[in-house]
């Protein structure tokens, strides 16, 4: 299982970036070799003016991540990463190896936010995420 | 063409509200009297209008046909807002992002997009006495006020002076209020708080290019607070509305104080003689001083 945990730097003794969204990288490590780690740079989606956390999120989201460790994730990055069904853990510090061991002895917070509302019907006021579905049905 | 007078402050609760209506109150011309602050509309309590029925205001978001849509993403990649995620579920909009410029739906090779309209709030038009009024209200939990206070600005009439409410704050909403308008006022208290906030706001009506005059509400024994920034900024101090408890308690009583404590009478009238009469200026306000 790939996990993707934000870090401001390269390699598992980086410390971890506390914020999702703004992370200038995140390091990929597969929980079955957890010595080995692959960098994600994220410097072109922490920069965005707008929606910051939406293109982190696809980010993380398509390289394949099905958990994420973090300090804090911000409500649209959730929505994303919810939507996609990957588990989120957030309040990690330390180093990114710290982080992985934190979250292997389950000391890491899970997030257990709601999916928003799907379909057209109205999500959590404008600020929130939903699928844009609506237009035709699948058959 | 007629004035466009905005009457905003750095922060709520400063009297705003009621500047607009006492100005209303003794205009001696017909005017159209506009609630932007759309979050928080309340001119409706002291100017009790004939309301016609609301319309909706609605925003352009795309919807996505999930039986054409193959994830290609390019949906996404054409959005500048990042208002698009395209996950394995499906495309996901973010429509407190989206400022409904059509570009992912040009760019869906699949035509799997289309434009729906989103409700964003409503406005609705009313008259009280000879004025035209017209206040917009925002859903509750919407995000985006710019789009349904334009609509507002452009459902005013053109014959007739404008005065808008401008939302409080010094940001979008504010801007989308006093963008282009003739004149902007801004109404504080004698406070160091009220000091603070009036900067802001001056601030913001300077980078826009928009002269700019000052009323004191509340005024008092510490006008000196509010009269030094003004003279150190060029800004004219256009009224000083004099605390008063009967202001107070007309005010608790959604009665306009012009009404209530007939001795503001000749203030808020030379002051809407300053403002709202075509072509004559207001007083120590120069373009030059924008
Ligand atoms: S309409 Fe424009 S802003 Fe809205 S999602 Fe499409 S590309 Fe982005
Ligand atoms: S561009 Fe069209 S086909 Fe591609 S993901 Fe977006 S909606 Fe689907």
């Amino acid at each position: 299982m790939l996990i993707a945990i934000s870090a401001t730097d390269r390699g598992l003794g980086a410390t971890v970036d506390p914020r999702f969204g703004r992370a200038r990288m995140f390091a990929l490590v597969d929980s079955d070799t957890p010595e080995e780690v692959r960098m994600l740079d994220n410097v072109g989606n922490s920069d965005q003016l707008s929606g910051a956390g939406i293109s982190t999120a696809q980010a993380v989201v398509d390289a394949g991540a099905k958990v994420v460790i973090s300090g804090r994730v911000g409500p649209k990055a959730l929505d994303v990463l919810s939507a996609a069904g990957l588990e989120i853990y957030t309040g990690a510090d330390g180093s990114v190896s710290d982080a992985i061991s934190a979250w292997q002895a389950g000391r890491l917070t899970p997030v257990t936010e709601a999916m928003p509302g799907r379909g057209m019907g109205r999500g959590r006021g404008g600020g929130g995420g939903r699928g844009m579905g609506g237009g035709g049905r699948r058959g | 063409m007629a004035r466009t007078i905005a009457v905003a402050s750095g922060k709520g609760g400063t009297g705003k509200t009621t500047v607009v209506a006492c100005l209303a109150a003794v205009s001696s011309e017909p005017l159209a009297v506009l609630d932007c602050d759309v979050e928080e509309p309340n001119l409706h309590l002291f100017l009790n209008a004939d309301w016609q029925p609301g319309q909706p205001v609605t925003v352009p978001v795309p919807v996505v046909d999930e039986t054409r849509c193959n994830y290609c993403g390019n949906c996404r990649l054409a959005c500048r807002f990042n208002a698009i995620a395209v996950l394995p579920t499906g495309p996901m909009l973010f429509p407190g992002l989206c400022h409904g410029c059509g570009g992912c739906i040009l760019a869906c090779p699949y035509d799997a997009l289309s434009e729906v309209p989103r409700p964003i709030g409503s406005m609705r038009t009313g008259r009280w006495r000879e004025h035209v009024v017209l206040d917009g209200r925002l859903e509750i939990g919407e995000a985006k006020s710019p789009p349904l206070i334009e609509a507002v600005r452009q459902a005013a009439p053109d014959d007739r002076p404008v005065l808008i409410d401008a939302p409080p704050g010094t940001s979008c909403p504010l801007v989308s209020a006093v963008r282009g308008v003739d004149y902007v006022v801004l109404v504080t208290e004698p406070t160091p708080l009220g000091r603070h906030d009036l900067a802001l706001a001056a601030a913001a009506a300077r980078q826009l290019g928009l002269p700019t005059g000052v009323v004191i509400n509340r005024a008092g024994s510490n006008d000196e607070l509010i009269t030094s920034f003004c003279a150190e900024q060029g800004l004219p101090v256009l009224a000083r509305i004099p605390f008063d408890r009967r202001i107070a308690a007309a005010y608790a009583q959604g009665q306009l104080p012009v009404e209530a404590v007939p001795e503001l009478r000749p203030l808020f009238a030379a002051l809407a003689g300053r403002l709202l009469i075509p072509a004559a200026k207001p007083a120590g306000a120069s373009r030059e001083q924008a």
